[in-house]
């Protein structure tokens, strides 16, 4: 499968090292949640990595430094402190941090990723889930479904929905559109059913088609 | 090369006595694998304050004496050992782990701890 490869792929490459450091593999996590809603825990000198909202043929295992997960974790935490001063502790927290696009993908809306970890000497794991990103310029949405089809949605932002009452369930991608007295849902999509959620317009002149194939091929254009 | 530790007091104590102990146990916890982590003095906090670790770590263990941070002059020689690509220095956190300067520090501790400090926090 493209998708269970490119995710595999990604992830690997994230956690390559690079003249970025520790620094680099958290800012490569951080961009990952628009794409994939993570769970990473440290054991026996590995991260077990599993995707939420997938089967158990997406998740892996890559062999990392503890000393390198924790100071991920650290700088997780740190990062929660700098938007949020206070948050968390180093030891465990949760919270959103606003995540950037690289510069390569400047048509890209920032977007709120969820975080929860733990990293004290016996646990460290971190959760990283999408929450929102707004529409941009435009205001629409397009979202890409397993089954190949895609479906276009009005709206100015975009948020995760948490199924707080089954955990067996990954929760929904919602899009919300402003009226007169607040925000309204006005689509839901289930994480499990979604590939991806592309902010913006398709434009005409590259062809419906072409962006929806390209989409497919290289999903970090996503959310 | 100045190099900062926040911790308690009991345990800068213990650290300065015996060196920095990698599979040190905390009180309830199991030992571990860690290496002993510390940040040059001029920054970049990149993975948070050094104090707040401090002030952190005796919130957790209110009888260790209250927050300190250990002061340590390590001589660059020592510190180079411990850069690798996951920890370059421009990230400003000096991770030493066995096999990454962690032996080297060790076999000069008692002439590094004969200089270093510890610096009370309130």
């Amino acid at each position: 499968m493209i998708h269970s490869t490119l995710f595999a792929d990604r992830v690997q490459m994230a956690f390559q090292p690079t003249p970025r450091g520790v620094v680099g593999l958290v800012d490569d996590l951080l961009g990952l949640c628009r794409l994939y809603q993570l769970r990473i825990k440290f054991q026996d000198g590995h991260c077990s990595i599993h995707r939420l909202g997938a089967d158990a043929g997406e998740s892996l295992d890559i062999p990392v430094p503890k000393s390198v997960f924790r100071a991920t974790l650290a700088r997780i935490a740190a990062i929660c402190n700098e938007q949020h001063p206070e948050s968390v502790t180093p030891y465990r927290g949760e919270g959103n941090i606003a995540v950037l696009p690289p510069d390569s993908q400047k048509f890209v809306p920032p977007s709120n990723c969820h975080v929860s970890f733990t990293n004290t000497p016996s646990d460290q794991q971190l959760e990283m889930r999408f929450s929102s990103s707004s529409a941009g310029d435009g205001n629409r949405f397009t979202v890409l479904l397993r089954d190949k089809r895609s479906v276009t949605v009005f709206g100015h932002s975009l948020k995760y929905v948490q199924n707080a009452s089954n955990e067996t369930d990954y929760g929904s991608y919602g899009i919300l559109s402003r009226t007169d007295s607040g925000e309204v849902l006005v689509a839901l999509f289930r994480v499990s059913e979604v590939i991806g959620v592309f902010s913006g317009d398709l434009r005409e002149e590259t062809g419906h088609q072409m962006q929806h194939r390209r989409a497919l091929e290289k999903e970090d254009q996503g959310l | 090369m100045i190099l900062l530790h926040g911790t308690t007091r009991q345990r800068a104590e213990q650290i300065l006595a015996h060196g920095p102990d990698p599979r040190f146990c905390e009180p309830g916890g199991q030992a571990t694998e860690d290496g002993f982590s510390m940040y040059l003095d001029h920054g970049r906090f990149l993975f948070g304050d050094p104090d707040d670790y401090a002030h952190g770590k005796a919130r957790e263990f209110p009888d260790e004496g209250g927050p300190v941070t250990l002061v340590l002059n390590v001589p660059d020689a020592i510190v180079q050992k411990a850069v690798t690509d996951w920890f370059p220095l421009s990230q400003g956190l000096v991770q030493f782990d066995r096999g990454s300067g962690l032996e080297e520090l060790l076999a000069v501790w008692s002439q590094i701890a004969s200089s270093a400090l510890i610096r009370s926090l309130t």
